[in-house]
């Protein structure tokens, strides 16, 4: 993923920019990448399928594994956008308080779907080694 | 893309008791069907009335919205093991 993405990305986690406006700043970077309209290659695109996380806490023996279809993010954005006001307030609210400052209304496809074709080329990796834990995060998509 | 067929459910606890279900979530198409083709007309009648208060689209689209959601469900697992004894799956397949 280029340096570009990753900020506008973690501008969006950081609650500084909309969803709308970080569609709009990932088409503006798209142009550098060759493949598709989002600037992600066509063959990210067509590959993948799920959002994985991984949690595994050796010393706990405690194992985390969650598989999320895109088409259910997709369909999950898609129905969160088109929910009554008093609704939609609650989730973005907590949304908020996780962390995440996205307002549903002004999600509108296109939008989404760049988001989402953007998400293929997420990793995030934590491996947490203190003081004999060994805790170890895995986010990606497949 | 198709509506979840089958739900697995296995659930393990500490003492070694458990249980695994395996729910046939395609026995329920027909039933959800005719709740459709039941509700249809009255949603629809609602959003005609919603209309003049600038809420019908929102309510004509909501239906499909959701369906496309419960469509999307196959595939998705969540696998949650506490301990090699105490283990939690769903499996939407």
């Amino acid at each position: 993923m280029s340096d570009d993405r990753k900020r506008i990305l973690n501008m969006v986690r950081e609650g500084r920019i909309t969803v709308e406006e970080a569609g709009e700043l990932l088409s503006a970077v798209g142009g550098d990448t060759a493949g598709s309209e989002t600037g992600v290659p066509h063959e990210a695109v067509k590959k993948v399928k799920y959002l994985r996380v991984l949690v595994e806490d050796k010393e706990r023996g405690a194992n985390v594994n969650i598989r999320v279809p895109m088409a259910l993010l997709r369909a999950g954005i898609k129905l969160g956008a088109i929910l009554p006001d008093h609704a939609r307030e609650k989730v973005d609210e907590a949304l908020k308080d996780k962390g995440f400052n996205i307002d549903l209304s002004k999600a509108d496809p296109e939008t989404i779907e760049q988001l989402i074709t953007s998400l293929s080329e997420l990793t995030v990796d934590i491996d947490t080694r203190e003081e004999g834990k060994a805790a170890k995060v895995r986010i990606f998509c497949e | 893309m198709r509506p979840p067929a089958v739900l697995r459910i296995s659930i393990r606890s500490r003492d070694k008791r458990g249980f695994g279900l395996w729910l046939p979530l395609f026995l329920l198409w027909p039933l959800a069907a005719v709740l459709v083709v039941v509700a249809a007309p009255v949603w629809y009648t609602v959003a005609f009335f919603y209309w003049a208060f600038g809420e019908g689209k929102r309510w004509l689209i909501m239906p499909w919205r959701a369906a496309a959601l419960v469509c999307s469900l196959p595939g998705l697992r969540v696998d949650v093991e506490n301990s090699p004894d105490d283990k939690v799956k769903i499996h939407f397949s």
